[in-house]
């Protein structure tokens, strides 16, 4: 079972190594589309770390932070949404 | 495949909202009624891993477009539907507020198309594969077909919704459907290949898991 979780972290650690540096460039199908109608999709809120960078950081650096600090948040709240109302519950 | 504030018209990401938020409780609801407490952690896991998948983007599109895993077949297939739509919805959330990656007021769009609709396609198109290919190559040819069908699926319905919004996206259906559609087609490979290695891989240690 804990073979489970080792292979789900090095795959994870792998993906955001290599998502912030070789494979790290996006330009996706929808982004060519809006680029010929001048279209620059600007979000409504400010995100603290934007296209997952860090200001101040290095590109890559920020990424990978950007990377392990967002999988730990998705992971924990997950865990919080699924423990909610447990204690009450039985 | 993140779609960003300003490209959807009010009325269609408006209606996004209105048809995915009741959608996402009801799978919350679910989820949290069907899931056995030892699943939890894993389920746990395998999205924060769908989370550091998606970064990594690969220039495999036409016209040197590249393109991300959603990674919501796997959690479908591997943890039911409602897993999917739970899990992509908490990554899309985080990816809004944090990131940038996709918008706030498009935030029930791309949650209809990753979250709720590649999770339904790819799981009951899984189970209809099963039924055609069985045993264990069975399951690896049904992942990746369930797993191809689930990203452009999700890649067809953000085409119409971008159709649907020509008044600020500027192309109309005709234009939106193909590019999304056609380009996806491609990309889709890898999460076809991915979802059938994911679903060998659990189904090879946890198969209880496969057992519903």
């Amino acid at each position: 079972m804990k073979k489970i979780y080792l292979a789900l972290a090095v795959f994870s650690a792998v993906a955001i190594v290599i998502g912030s540096t070789v494979l790290s460039v996006s330009y996706e199908p929808l982004d060519e589309v809006a680029e010929r109608m001048n279209l620059t999709g600007e979000n409504l809120l400010g995100s603290p770390f934007p296209e997952y960078t860090i200001p101040g950081f290095p590109c890559w650096a920020g990424g990978i932070i950007s990377g392990l600090v967002g999988g730990i948040i998705v992971f924990a709240i997950i865990r919080l949404l699924m423990k909610v109302g447990e204690d009450g519950g039985n | 495949m993140h779609i960003p504030d300003g490209y959807l018209s009010n009325k269609v990401w408006l209606t996004c909202y209105a048809i995915s938020l009741p959608i996402i409780a009801f799978a919350y609801i679910r989820l949290k009624r069907k899931m056995g407490k030892m699943e939890v952690p894993l389920f746990s896991a395998l999205t924060a891993t769908v989370f550091a998948l998606q970064m990594v983007n690969y220039p495999l599109g036409p016209g040197g477009t590249t393109g991300h895993l959603i990674g919501t077949p796997m959690l479908a297939i591997i943890f039911g539907p409602d897993a999917g739509i739970v899990g992509l919805s908490v990554i899309l959330f985080i990816q809004a507020l944090l990131f940038g990656d996709g918008g706030i007021t498009t935030y029930g769009a791309n949650t209809l198309n990753m979250a709720i609709t590649a999770s339904l396609v790819s799981f009951y198109s899984y189970l209809l594969f099963r039924r055609a290919f069985k045993g264990e190559k069975g399951r690896v040819i049904s992942g990746g077909l369930a797993g191809w069908l689930g990203i452009v699926s999700a890649a067809l319905l953000c085409g119409l919704e971008l159709g649907l919004s020509r008044a600020t996206f500027g192309y109309g259906l005709n234009i939106t459907i193909p590019v999304m559609g056609i380009s996806h087609a491609v990309l889709g490979l890898v999460e076809g290949v991915i979802t059938g290695f994911a679903v060998y891989a659990f189904g090879k240690y946890k198969p209880e898991l496969f057992s519903r």
